[in-house]
């Protein structure tokens, strides 16, 4: 096994562990003021992780339709590591989502607009994902066209589902962040940011690796 | 430009004939879609009553439920024989094709859709042709744009492996905004105070969502359709 | 990085292994930094849990929760922990899986390129 990999592994396994034993301390040792203000953290990485999921969705659509009018195979692998990192952050967010919502509001799943839009682009994107994994060859070019498709829908989704909301008034919107909060608030913002370009540089470098890996394998059995 | 329609006339005709002598596609999927009423009735009459507006939302899931089972069926017909390939061969332009399947499958929703607001008037007695013209304006928009998208996905997946499944899963998110207009268009059509300014609003979003994706399926025909 | 493997048979260094002794080189900066960036966004998050926990209890917008009584509220800890943990988890799960995922096409890179090399007598020039 490579040596390289083994050790840097272990020494992620390390350092997150280190690192979760630390959070709970930091997390308790913040005095209990109203409940509201402890719950109120996860608002820290659940709106910077919906920033991230929206810009992966972006990037992949506009690759998407790169690569289906100019048939650029780097336009491709963008598209696919964008993807599975909208799916990713799709995740994280509609996990944390409903957990603070469950505090806030009661309710685990508000319907408000950007939940729910954020849960139509996830299945948008894990549709995706899916028609790559067992749609055959040639399922790169009809993905993308998913992906375009989803990327324009989604002002259409947000509009159609706002205005339906509307029409429900018993629980209301997510308000926005008291302004108090914003500095911690961006540096988390630009925090996730750095990691979405790190992940999504790592996703693309596995794909130009297993790119050239076909290469060599093609060229190996034409000698 | 002539040559245009003329093409998608050829391509709706061809499989308009086709059809016109087993009709297997049109009954089988009629009966699905009479059969989905029936479930969602049972799943939202109360004591006799059907839920507040169940109704409307009946009538569309059925109507996508059936329309994705047409679309997954309409396109198989084109693989016997390398029928697809043949097509795409003509030369024509692709676009036209497209359009031609599509008004095809347009003719076969709707033909459903008849049979869909038939049962659901009759089990429900709801009087959806009280605004006749927006109600079916509404509707005829609504296929449009669940039409344009699924005929595009079912195409570019016809050879696809898993199509049959893969269909609807590609399929339903991206036609959420349809859905969503159609049920609270109908709806605010036909409760006991109908809203005419938000039914009005809903068709001229889903018209709007035709206009995009119409020219989006048009657009990525091509590309997508090449081996 | 298994140099032995390489400097078999007193071969020379040729073009294909320097250009895989670089892409793991870089692989190895690439990870370093990608641990550092994942430490720097930790630490950032703790910050802020500390810094808001210094500052006071802001104007809560909120009407339900302020409109509840202090019995049926929900005790915020335990979802609070689950949200950071299920973010954490998923961030390094996904390291850990790119990278698992990339040594494994790396390795098979080098065990392809030997095998080639060998088949070919260690004459051809590698095009890639």
């Amino acid at each position: 096994m490579n040596g390289v990999s083994r050790r840097t592994q272990t020494f992620l396994i390390v350092v997150g562990a280190v690192m979760f034993a630390a959070a709970p301390l930091l997390i308790a040792s913040a005095p209990n003021e109203a409940t509201m203000g402890l719950v109120a953290k996860i608002l820290y990485f659940h709106v910077p992780v919906w920033f991230m999921m929206f810009l992966a969705v972006f990037i992949c659509g506009i690759a998407s339709g790169v690569y289906l009018f100019k048939g650029r195979p780097a336009a491709d692998r963008l598209a696919v590591s964008a993807a599975e990192l909208a799916v990713l952050f799709g995740v994280m967010g509609l996990t944390t989502g409903p957990l603070w919502a469950r505090v806030s509001w009661g309710v685990w799943w508000p319907w408000d607009v950007r939940t729910t839009l954020a849960l139509i682009l996830e299945m948008n994107f894990v549709a995706y994902l899916l028609l790559r994994k067992y749609g055959g060859p040639g399922a790169e070019k009809l993905a993308a066209g998913v992906a375009l498709f989803g990327m324009f829908n989604v002002p259409f989704v947000y509009v159609s589902v706002n205005v339906w909301r509307t029409l429900h008034p018993e629980t209301t919107v997510v308000p926005t962040l008291p302004t108090a909060m914003a500095g911690p608030f961006w540096w988390c913002v630009v925090a996730y940011f750095v990691l979405f370009l790190v992940m999504l540089g790592g996703r693309r470098r596995l794909e130009d690796q297993r790119a050239r890996l076909d290469e060599l394998r093609f060229a190996y059995e034409e000698e | 430009m002539g040559d245009f329609f003329r093409v998608a006339w050829l391509v709706m005709r061809k499989d308009v004939r086709i059809e016109s002598r087993s009709r297997e596609v049109l009954y089988t999927t009629s009966f699905f879609a009479a059969s989905c009423v029936l479930v969602f009735s049972f799943a939202f009459v109360r004591a006799g009553r059907p839920v507040d507006g169940a109704e409307a939302g009946i009538v569309w899931v059925a109507l996508a439920y059936a329309g994705q089972l047409a679309l997954g069926r309409a396109f198989e017909r084109e693989l016997h024989q390398d029928a697809l390939r043949g097509l795409l061969l003509a030369p024509v332009e692709r676009a036209a094709i497209f359009v031609g399947k599509l008004l095809g499958i347009m003719l076969l929703m709707v033909l459903v859709e008849a049979v869909v607001i038939f049962f659901v008037a009759l089990f429900f007695s709801t009087a959806f042709f009280e605004f006749p013209l927006l109600f079916v304006a509404l509707l005829v928009s609504g296929t449009i744009g669940f039409a344009a998208v699924g005929a595009l996905f079912a195409a570019m997946l016809t050879r696809a492996k898993s199509r049959a499944v893969l269909l609807p899963v590609l399929l339903y998110p991206v036609t959420v905004p349809v859905l969503i207009a159609g049920v609270n268009g109908t709806l605010s059509l036909i409760q006991a105070d109908p809203n005419l300014d938000l039914a009005r609003f809903w068709l001229a979003l889903v018209t709007f969502f035709d206009v995009v994706f119409l020219t989006l399926a048009l657009w990525t025909f091509e590309p997508l359709m090449t081996e | 990085m298994n140099f032995v493997l390489l400097m078999r048979k007193n071969r020379r260094l040729r073009l294909s292994d320097m250009r895989i002794l670089r892409t793991f080189r870089a692989m190895r900066y690439f990870l370093r930094g990608a641990v550092l960036l994942v430490a720097l966004l930790l630490i950032g998050s703790q910050a802020t849990v500390i810094v808001e926990a210094t500052q006071p209890a802001p104007v809560e917008e909120f009407v339900p929760i302020g409109e509840l009584p202090e019995e049926e509220r929900l005790p915020a800890a335990p979802f609070l922990i689950s949200a950071y943990s299920i973010v954490w988890i998923l961030a390094f799960g996904y390291f850990w899986m790119l990278s698992r995922r990339l040594s494994a096409v790396e390795r098979e890179m080098v065990t392809l390129t030997k095998r080639r090399d060998d088949a070919t007598g260690g004459t051809s020039e590698s095009s890639f």
